[in-house]
Formats: C-alpha cells, sequence, structure tokens
C-alpha cells in the first residue's frame, strides 16, 4: 500500500483535564498518521500525553478526561474521537494495545493459557482449533504453551508476561498493535530482545506498531517514522532520518543533543526548564517558555503544517509566510 | 509432611478458634457468676434463708468460680449446657427447637442483602459521580439510618394492620397450617420437599417481613464496600487491557474486576453476618419470631443465666467459623492468596 493510503490516522486530537471543576488541556490538536506495516515512534517527556492521546484514540479515555475535538481514522472510516464507545469498537476488530505493566495487564485471576483463550473465544474459533490455536500464539511469542499455559501471572516473569499480553493482542489479529512503554519495565537485554521481536512480527505479518516511548534513541533504532510530543503539542514529526540528521525545531534539538553516542563522544547537554501546565484557554507554544529562539509571535499560537525537509514542524521560526 | 499445606492451615486456624472459644466461654461465665442477681431468689421468691443455702449447695453455687467453671465445662463437653429456668427443658433441646428459626430468618436476611447490596455496589461504582451514583448513595445512607425496630412496626402497621397485603407477624407459620416434617429445619424447603406447596408459599410469606427488615441492614455496608472496592479494582491495569482486548462486560466487569473486589466484600460480609444474628433478636421481637434471639433476650432479661452463657458461646463460634471459611474464601477467589496459603 502507498504512504498516501494511511492504515490509521489521527486527527486534530484535543482532550481536556478535569479535576475539581479545573479544567486543563492535557492534549492540543494532536495529529499522526501510521502506514500499514510501519513502525512510528511518538516520542515525549512523561506528562507529555503521548499515553493519554492513545488512549483517547481507541475509546480508553479514563473518566477525568473530556476528548474535545478530533478524528480517528481506521481502515477507511472516519469517527469522531469524541464518541468513546464508536471508537472502542475497533478493538479487537484491528487494533490492540500493550501497555508498560505487563504483569498487572494480565489478569490475575486465569492461567495465562486460559487468557489467549478467552481472546480467541470472541473471534468465534472452533472449539477443535482452539487449543492448536493457544499453543500457535504461544510459540509465535516465543513462549512454551505446555511449560507456561498453566501458570499464573504472578508465576512468571516479567517478560514473559509481556510475552503473555503479546498473545492475548496478536489472537484478536490485529493490523495495528498500539505499545504504551512496552518495554519500560524490562530490563535492558529484555528490553532489545523484545523490541527485536516486534519488528520481526511488523516484517512477517505486516502488523503496523505504534511505539510509545519516552527513550528518543531506543525508538530510533526500530521507527520509521515520528512524532515529538511536548505538553500536549506535538512539536515535530515525519520521516524519522529526516528529523535525526536535521532537527529543526527547537525542542528536538535539545532532545537529540541530550542523547549520548558511544562514537562521537559529545557534551550532553540537558533542555532548561521543565514541562508546561498551564490552564486549558492557552494556544500559545507551550515551548516558549524553555526555548532560547522565543519571540513574542510564540505566545499567539503555533502555526501547523510547516511542511519542510521531510518532516511537519509546528514553530513559527519556520512559517516563512509569516516572516 | 503429613498434611498438605492447606489442611495444615485450616488445621491451625481451627486450634486457635478453639482457644478463642475457651476464652470466651471463661467471660461469659464470669459474668453470670458476677452478675447481683441470685438464680436461686429469682426463681423461689419466697423461701427461708436456709432452704435457700440448701438449694444453693445443691446446684453447687457455694462452689468457689474456677471450680464451678470446671464443672460447666465439663458439662459442655458432654453436650449438657445446662437447664433453662424459664422453659424448665435442657438448653440443648431449647436451642435445637429455635435455631432453624434463626437459621432460616438469617438466611433469607443475608441472601436479600447480598443480592441487593451487590449490583446496587457495581452499578454505584460504575455510574461513580452521576446521577444513579448519587441516588444509590442516599438510598443507602436511607437504609442505613432507619432503625430496625421502627421499620418492623411500621410496616406490619401499614402492610398488615391497613392494607392487608402481609400476613400477621404471628411468628414462621400461621396455625391454619401443619408443621411439615422437619428435613432442613427450613420451613419454605421442607414445605417443598413435603410437596406442601401452600405451606411453603404461606411460610414464605411470613418470612417476607422479617427477613427485609434484616436484610436492609445488610443492603447498605454490602453495597458500599462493593462500590469502593469496584472503584478500586476498575481502575487496575488488567480492566484496561481487558477492555483494550476487547473482552465484553462479562469477562471485564464481572469477571475480572468484580473477582478483584471480591476479597473486600467477603471479609465485609464476614463481619455482618455476625451482626445479624444479633439483630436478629430485635427483628424476632418484633415480629414474634420464635428463634434464638428471642430466647436470648428472654433470657436474658429473667437473669436465666445457662441460655445466655449459650447463647453467647453459639453466637461466637459462629463468628469463629465465620471467620475460617472467609479467610480460606480468599484461596478461592484469587490464586496469589492461594500460593501464598500453601507455602
Amino acid at each position: 500500500m502507498s504512504a498516501d493510503a494511511p492504515l490509521f490516522q489521527i486527527d486534530g486530537l484535543t482532550i481536556d483535564s478535569i479535576r475539581a471543576d479545573r479544567r486543563r488541556r492535557i492534549v492540543q490538536d494532536v495529529s499522526l498518521c501510521v502506514a500499514p506495516g510501519q513502525i512510528y515512534g511518538l516520542v515525549g517527556e512523561s506528562g507529555s500525553g503521548k499515553s493519554v492521546s492513545m488512549m483517547a484514540s481507541v475509546g480508553l479515555a479514563t473518566t477525568g478526561l473530556a476528548v474535545q475535538a478530533g478524528t480517528v481514522r481506521f481502515g477507511g472510516v472516519v469517527q469522531q474521537a469524541v464518541d468513546q464507545r464508536g471508537l472502542k469498537q475497533n478493538l479487537s476488530h484491528g487494533i490492540s494495545l500493550l501497555f508498560q505493566n505487563a504483569k498487572g495487564a494480565l489478569s490475575p485471576f486465569l492461567a495465562t493459557g486460559a487468557q489467549v483463550g478467552r481472546v480467541l473465544d470472541r473471534q468465534a474459533i472452533p472449539r477443535a482449533d482452539r487449543e492448536a490455536r493457544i499453543s500457535e500464539l504461544f510459540r509465535v511469542v516465543g513462549l512454551n504453551h505446555a511449560d507456561l499455559g498453566g501458570k499464573y501471572p504472578h508465576q512468571i516473569s516479567g517478560g514473559q508476561a509481556q510475552r503473555v499480553a503479546m498473545a492475548c493482542a496478536l489472537a484478536t489479529d490485529p493490523k495495528l498493535l498500539i505499545a504504551d512503554e512496552p518495554t519500560t519495565a524490562l530490563d535492558v537485554t529484555t528490553e532489545r530482545e523484545m523490541l527485536r521481536f516486534l519488528k520481526r512480527l511488523c516484517e512477517d505479518r505486516g502488523l503496523a506498531i505504534i511505539l510509545v516511548a519516552h527513550n528518543l534513541s531506543l525508538v530510533s533504532e526500530y521507527c520509521s517514522g515520528l512524532s515529538i510530543l511536548h505538553a500536549g503539542q506535538v512539536v515535530e514529526d515525519g520521516d524519522l532520518g529526516a528529523i535525526f540528521d536535521e532537527p529543526l525545531h527547537p525542542y528536538t534539538q535539545g532532545l537529540i543533543a541530550a542523547v549520548p553516542d558511544v562514537d562521537e563522544p559529545h557534551e550532553l547537554i540537558p533542555i532548561a526548564g521543565s514541562v508546561w501546565g498551564g490552564s486549558a484557554d492557552i494556544d500559545r507554544c507551550r515551548f516558549s517558555h524553555r526555548c532560547p529562539f522565543a519571540m513574542p509571535r510564540c505566545d499567539a499560537g503555533i502555526p501547523t503544517g510547516i511542511r519542510t525537509r521531510g518532516r511537519n514542524v509546528h514553530c513559527v521560526l519556520y512559517d516563512e509566510a509569516a516572516s | 509432611m503429613p498434611f498438605p499445606p492447606l489442611l495444615r492451615y485450616v488445621l491451625r486456624r481451627l486450634a486457635i478458634s478453639c482457644l478463642v472459644l475457651l476464652g470466651i466461654s471463661l467471660i461469659a461465665f464470669s459474668m453470670a457468676y458476677l452478675l447481683p442477681s441470685d438464680p436461686v431468689t429469682s426463681r423461689y421468691p419466697d423461701i427461708t434463708n436456709e432452704q435457700r443455702a440448701e438449694i444453693r449447695r445443691q446446684m453447687g453455687l457455694d462452689q468457689p468460680l474456677p471450680v464451678q467453671y470446671a464443672r460447666y465445662m465439663a458439662s459442655v463437653f458432654q453436650g449438657d449446657f445446662g437447664k433453662s429456668l424459664g422453659t424448665g427443658n435442657s438448653v440443648a433441646e431449647d436451642i435445637r427447637q429455635r435455631l432453624p428459626a434463626t437459621l432460616e430468618l438469617a438466611t433469607y436476611g443475608i441472601v436479600f442483602g447480598l443480592v441487593f447490596g451487590i449490583p446496587l455496589g457495581i452499578v454505584s461504582a460504575l455510574r461513580r459521580g452521576r446521577m444513579t451514583d448519587h441516588l444509590l448513595r442516599v438510598f443507602n445512607l436511607g437504609a442505613q439510618s432507619i432503625p430496625a425496630f421502627w421499620l418492623g412496626v411500621v410496616l406490619i402497621f401499614f402492610l398488615y394492620f391497613q392494607w392487608r397485603i402481609a400476613p400477621s407477624p404471628i411468628g414462621r407459620l400461621s396455625p391454619m397450617f401443619s408443621t411439615p416434617p422437619a428435613v432442613t429445619g427450613f420451613l419454605t424447603v421442607d414445605g417443598l420437599i413435603a410437596g406442601k406447596f401452600d405451606v411453603a408459599w404461606a411460610a414464605l410469606r411470613q418470612l417476607m417481613l422479617p427477613a427485609f427488615v434484616l436484610g436492609l441492614g445488610v443492603v447498605s455496608p454490602v453495597a458500599r464496600i462493593t462500590r469502593s472496592a469496584m472503584i478500586e479494582s476498575l481502575q487496575e491495569d488488567y480492566v484496561t487491557f481487558g477492555q483494550a482486548l476487547g473482552l465484553g462486560f462479562r469477562y471485564v466487569i464481572l469477571g475480572d474486576a468484580f473477582r478483584g473486589a471480591l476479597v473486600p466484600i467477603v471479609t465485609t460480609v464476614g463481619f455482618i453476618i455476625g451482626n445479624v444474628f444479633a439483630g436478629a433478636a430485635i427483628v424476632e421481637t418484633v415480629f414474634a419470631w420464635p428463634g434464638l434471639g428471642r430466647y436470648a433476650v428472654t433470657a436474658i432479661t429473667t437473669s436465666d443465666m445457662a441460655p445466655v452463657c449459650t447463647c453467647i458461646l453459639l453466637i461466637a463460634s459462629t463468628v469463629a467459623i465465620t471467620n475460617l471459611l472467609v479467610d480460606l474464601s480468599y484461596a478461592l477467589i484469587d490464586p496469589r492468596i492461594r500460593h501464598e496459603y500453601a507455602r
């Protein structure tokens, strides 16, 4: 499929958080576009709204969150993000999720084999094939059903739990897997193993993956596309190579300057300040208070749709029409 | 090891329960001993001091407390709980007659409380902070604030005296019916077993009001704990992941989230069961229910100490056994606890 037929596309997603009658805009006008079979990275600091956007895009926005605007397009169907109930229909019909805390994500009350089995039961699998399908899914994720199928989540390791969760996710036969920091809870070697495995899945099954992470260097090894989120706003998105070779947004530049490089050691420069915690109605660039290039125009809002050098950059510095 | 770990755990818990019961028997017996009223005087008010001393000697009341307690426990272990001065029967016989009435009433009350309390709590948790939740919580508060004796009397007044919907509050079965042969002791069940459906129906009608009053006291605590435990378990990652997998209400909410909430719910129900037996005394008095509660109240007001001690022991045993069952049910509910016990 060509790049102009996206598998999954979020457009203008805007979410408010309502806590004790205080409204805060935590996700503002977030868009992203994933092609079939692509591994797409969504990177941002903690609290930048990456998980929230992903959850809301599949209809799992938690209570206290109010989706204000935006559309989600999956498999050619466009749905309003406000209709969370409608978006939920995509789950188990082409979209699956993985979470950071795999041990907690598995039901503590069922043996792992039974958990995969009950997902299969939703797919109307013939009774006779059921056991074979469970074993097959365990084999795909690199586990032995005979060994682990009868064990409970608290009896297996974190890496094994993430694989079982993956078997559950694959049981729905997804086209898109949203992996929300799937390796953060794992140790470094298991992490690599898991990401290589995801990449292989992607190649073997034509599965698209959205990899949500806070570790930019990790994402850069596996993804072909990338969105960088800061304080609920997309600052730069597009082709990974282009962004890495020549970061344009001051935030991206700061992030990449902070990535250590073994081959070409350089001084790591931290980004000054911390994530914006402003109120709902402020449209201004939320990075401007940390930005070395800040100018009065930054307070007027961020320009969208500036497409230059293989990516979109959401910064007035590149807004040639206005300058 | 001679026993599997779970059995070892049960045996240890049973041994501890026995010690607790022994302690309670000592307290109950001392209370009876220390009470200022004299059973001989209250039974035979018009006797001379010599006669009284003679009766006290015959009854063993002149012995020191430890001797009396030892004698009492010795007979308790032989199944002899003494004689009730009020009824003239042995306490064991009195209790055998009255226990089924209380058990039937309490069972219906608890079942009513659970059948309404648990779904109310689940709905409240799912609709948290919305109108339904607020209404249900106001209802709960109301249900808990109404005293059982008042509600009982009001219900009898309207439903029986005024509107004649309920049968007259004269105990378990109207005298128009003959009691079915005892199998379970539950008239509603025994009636069905004997094939006398009219008797079972009449017994059920007699039960409705008292069981409702008793059960209403169960509804609110059960709904409250179900609500808070469900709110907590609904935030568990496994609930979100279950939804992400497209698993339906039956799996995610009733299967996982409710099961996750079940440990605190069962714990609370365990406590409540003790309360229900205590609360039964009031309801039985209001509805002239021939059960243990009324027996105990009568015994207390007439200083009839043998039944009082026995009732205390009986309630304490019920609580001890309930607690053990509650603890064991954790292992059934949660495999993590099961494997913990098995260690």
